[in-house]
């Protein structure tokens, strides 16, 4: 199940490692030291955290406040996966619960080893493209072409996720939860946006189910 | 810099306790009435989200924005001909690589014209 899972992990691995190579390119600009670029993807393993945490580091409160903002989401979606899986070590399943191995984990056999190998090889290849960026990533980034096409197998893998929930009131909370995302990143606050599709689209479906039962009966 | 390893330290702490708590604590979680059926449509709510935030980024670049419609018709397609989660990706990323590249290619003999 865990090399199952390492397979799976390709288009995650695929998407992340240009965008580590930038955040390897970014912190280095910013002043951080090799060490520290490094130690911030080992530690923490989530993109837009982290570069909230370079960009704000002039104010040390900003920069540990923001980002634990931005990943307030991920209660839910350690919420969802606690109660899809048994979890035996939450520990370890806990650690690499990014977004793209949580969509991932939801269409993938309940076994916590899958998770495991999924979020092994996003790890791997987030380090990776992180030391890439802090050696001298200039070169790699500079093909302007190949990068956006990199990155954007995530948006791919989201939309392949997305399919099988076209029908019934999945397709419905999935456009309130796309609706609300696309607001809130037009204002600047995508992961705020996340968080709030992920609360609010429920509640509204759930109610928009329950007057529809009434309506039948 | 010591100021930037506390900082580092500190949000690696939270993220990792906003990712390890819920799963820690599940049993709670477990006893409250229809909060299965809320997850469900959570989890489909919370994909959604991240796929227009991946995707959708302002001001709207028109060229790559229909490279990437282009691309995801593509993706939609194989993945509905061979249901295929990593083959339907690579074909997403390919197609956007292609497209990309003739863009280039047309801008180029254009200037050149």
């Amino acid at each position: 199940m865990f090399r199952k899972g390492l397979a799976s992990s390709l288009p995650i691995a695929i998407g992340y490692f240009p965008v580590a190579v930038t955040f390897g390119l970014s912190a280095a600009a910013l002043g951080f030291s090799r060490v520290d670029t490094l130690l911030a993807s080992l530690l923490i393993f989530a993109g837009a955290s982290q570069f909230a945490l370079i960009s704000l580091i002039s104010c040390p409160l900003d920069a540990v406040v923001i980002p634990v903002f931005l990943n307030l989401r991920h209660i839910v979606y350690s919420c969802i996966i606690s109660q899809k899986f048994e979890i035996k070590r939450p520990y370890i399943t806990a650690f690499g619960l990014t977004d793209e191995v949580f969509a991932t984990s939801l269409k993938a056999p309940k076994n916590e080893r899958f998770i495991w190998g999924l979020e092994t090889g996003a790890y791997l290849s987030w380090v990776l493209g992180t030391l890439v960026g802090v050696l001298g990533g200039t070169v790699l980034l500079s093909e302007k072409i190949l990068t956006p096409s990199l990155v954007f197998a995530l948006t791919a893998l989201f939309l392949v996720l997305l399919i099988p929930n076209f029908k019934g009131y999945h397709a419905l909370s999935a456009l309130i939860g796309g609706t609300i995302a696309l607001v809130f990143q037009y204002l600047g606050q995508a992961s705020t946006g996340i968080l709030l599709a992920g609360i609010l689209s429920p509640i509204a479906v759930l109610k928009l189910k329950g007057r529809d039962k009434k309506v039948v009966k | 810099m010591i100021e930037h390893d506390v900082v580092i330290l500190l949000v690696a702490a939270g993220t990792y306790l906003s990712r390890y708590l819920p799963v820690r604590f599940n049993e709670k979680f477990r006893e409250l009435k229809g909060f299965d059926e809320f997850l469900t449509y959570s989890s489909t709510a919370l994909i959604s989200a991240l796929f227009v935030t991946s995707f959708v980024s302002f001001p709207v670049d028109l060229r790559n924005t229909g490279i990437g419609i282009v691309a995801l018709a593509f993706v939609y397609a194989s993945y509905r001909k061979w249901e295929n989660l990593g083959f339907s990706v690579l074909t997403g990323v390919a197609v956007h690589l292609a497209l990309s590249l003739a863009c280039i290619s047309l801008l180029f003999m254009k200037t050149i014209l």
